[in-house]
């Protein structure tokens, strides 16, 4: 129940930039709408792109504070729920996605959805590169602003270059794992990485707890 | 009965160490934790509201450290310290929902009454507050819950008179029950001459002196005298000779044994003065 108390505090500070949380999604939907590129893979990578920037914003090295370290909890609850606010970002981001998707093939028919296995493909790559990107975050300190911009920005940039790369092989990706590439084991993997992030976000919160602030 | 016990606590950083500090603070009480920059104050309360790990030694308040009970220990602890501890992007209102969600002793009327009482905006972000504001608002946040041991470093460095006063007041108040401490680390000693009961001196990193006031008081002497009166009988008794090419001032330990020639003026020393011979005698 701690770990939910710290998400809401995540959500708390997430809410100083609602104007951005607002015309994120809107613009999304919007260019989807008017774009000559019939591809909803796009609706999937903004909407995730978006989720791994916003979950840094709380990690935001300049705005940690005495306060939260010394709520009544035992140590590393605060990593943890950290962990778990960027994991519910992930999954509204993948909601919202859906949810555009879902409006954007409504108006623009020559929109086809996205194979599920390849919906699930991308959580799960979201999920590790978050995971990563939370570890990096809370167990790296610099005074140094631009640095730390690099770090909070550059997973994002890595996951949405990154996939596109991927989506512009991917016929080939698939041949070669032709006999793999199927549903259940997609979902496996999703598993994986949920294993992963868990034990990531173990693993960050008995780092820290060690640690003096 | 003793509300907090340090029990030979040390740390070690590069150029600095923390060595063996123990005190014990019993409930009801105030002690004024002193030093000079760098001595080492911040450092034992950051170990005590275990904001960082000491090397060796340990902390209970009420008889419970920390790896025991840490929610009970860090529920039992109120800090406030010389600059705001709360995220700056938030405000009043998130803050008290905050702490109604983590303190279930937290009263949100008495929260709003100290917040009403010293017109906090509560939609205004925290890094838009002057310093008062921030510290009115650390006090509003730790007064408005039921704690055991309130922490001060430095809190009211750079206040306006009244509010130190009333801040003072405050303090005073939170002991009368006999229930709870305060561990009150200032630079400005004419606040612990009004109310602290204990005080610990510390420089560079050690423990010099710890004791009531009263007892500093019936303990130490401040005499001064001509350069004549500066007999070897007497050095060894004194402790921080300032000497002018008027005279001596230093401070007299009655506990030495040496008696004081007449003819010299003594007086009961400040806690400012006492501090400033002991470093002095360092």
């Amino acid at each position: 129940m701690k770990l939910l108390k710290f998400v809401k505090i995540d959500f708390i500070r997430l809410k100083t930039n609602r104007s951005l949380l607002v015309l994120w999604p809107l613009s999304i939907l919007i260019i989807m709408l008017f774009s000559g590129k019939a591809n909803t893979l796009f609706v999937y990578l903004y909407c995730l792109f978006g989720g791994i920037i916003f979950s840094t914003i709380p990690l935001d090295s300049h705005s940690s504070s005495g306060f939260l370290k010394m709520l009544p909890s035992k140590e590393g609850d605060d990593v943890r729920g950290h962990f778990l606010f960027s994991f519910c970002l992930l999954l509204l981001s993948m909601l919202f996605a859906l949810a555009a998707t879902q409006a954007v093939t409504l108006y623009r028919p020559e929109f086809s959805a996205l194979p599920a296995k390849q919906v699930l493909l991308l959580f799960s790559l979201s999920v590790l590169i978050t995971a990563l990107q939370n570890l990096i975050l809370c167990t790296f300190r610099s005074n140094n602003v631009q640095a730390m911009q690099m770090l909070r920005m550059g997973p994002a940039f890595l996951f949405y270059f990154g996939t596109l790369v991927v989506a512009d092989h991917l016929p080939k990706i698939q041949h070669f794992f032709a006999g793999w590439f199927q549903l259940r084991n997609v979902c496996l993997l999703l598993l994986i990485c949920f294993l992963f992030y868990c034990i990531i976000a173990q693993f960050s919160a008995v780092l820290i707890s060690r640690r003096d602030d | 009965m003793n509300l907090l016990e340090v029990n030979h606590i040390s740390k070690q950083y590069a150029g600095f160490a923390l060595q063996d500090i123990s005190f014990s603070l019993p409930a009801g009480y105030i002690m004024g934790y002193v030093g000079q920059n760098g001595a080492g104050k911040t450092t034992t309360l950051n170990i005590i509201t275990h904001l960082i790990h000491p090397n060796s030694g340990s902390v209970s308040i009420d008889n419970i450290r920390f790896d025991q009970d840490p929610i009970t220990y860090r529920g039992s602890i109120g800090y406030i310290g010389d600059s705001s501890y709360f995220p700056e992007d938030m405000n009043v209102r998130n803050i008290r929902s905050i702490l109604k969600d983590f303190y279930p002793s937290f009263h949100p009327e008495k929260y709003d009454e100290y917040v009403e009482k010293w017109k906090l905006p509560p939609k205004d972000k925290i890094k838009n507050f002057s310093r008062g504001m921030k510290v009115k608002l650390m006090f509003a946040s730790v007064l408005s819950r039921n704690t055991k041991l309130l922490v001060l470093d430095e809190a009211t460095n750079g206040l306006d008179p009244r509010v130190r006063r009333e801040i003072l007041m405050l303090l005073q108040d939170y002991v009368s029950d006999g229930q709870k401490s305060v561990l009150f680390s200032t630079h400005i000693l004419e606040d612990l001459e009004q109310i602290a009961d204990y005080i610990f001196f510390i420089n560079h990193g050690k423990k010099v002196f710890c004791d009531t006031r009263e007892e500093l008081a019936e303990t130490y002497l401040l005499v001064k005298g001509g350069l004549q009166d500066l007999t070897p009988a007497l050095t060894p008794a004194l402790i921080g000779i300032e000497q002018n090419e008027f005279g001596f001032e230093a401070l007299y330990s009655v506990k030495s044994g040496v008696i004081l020639p007449q003819g010299l003026l003594t007086a009961r020393p400040s806690i400012d003065q006492m501090i400033v011979h002991f470093i002095e005698n360092e």
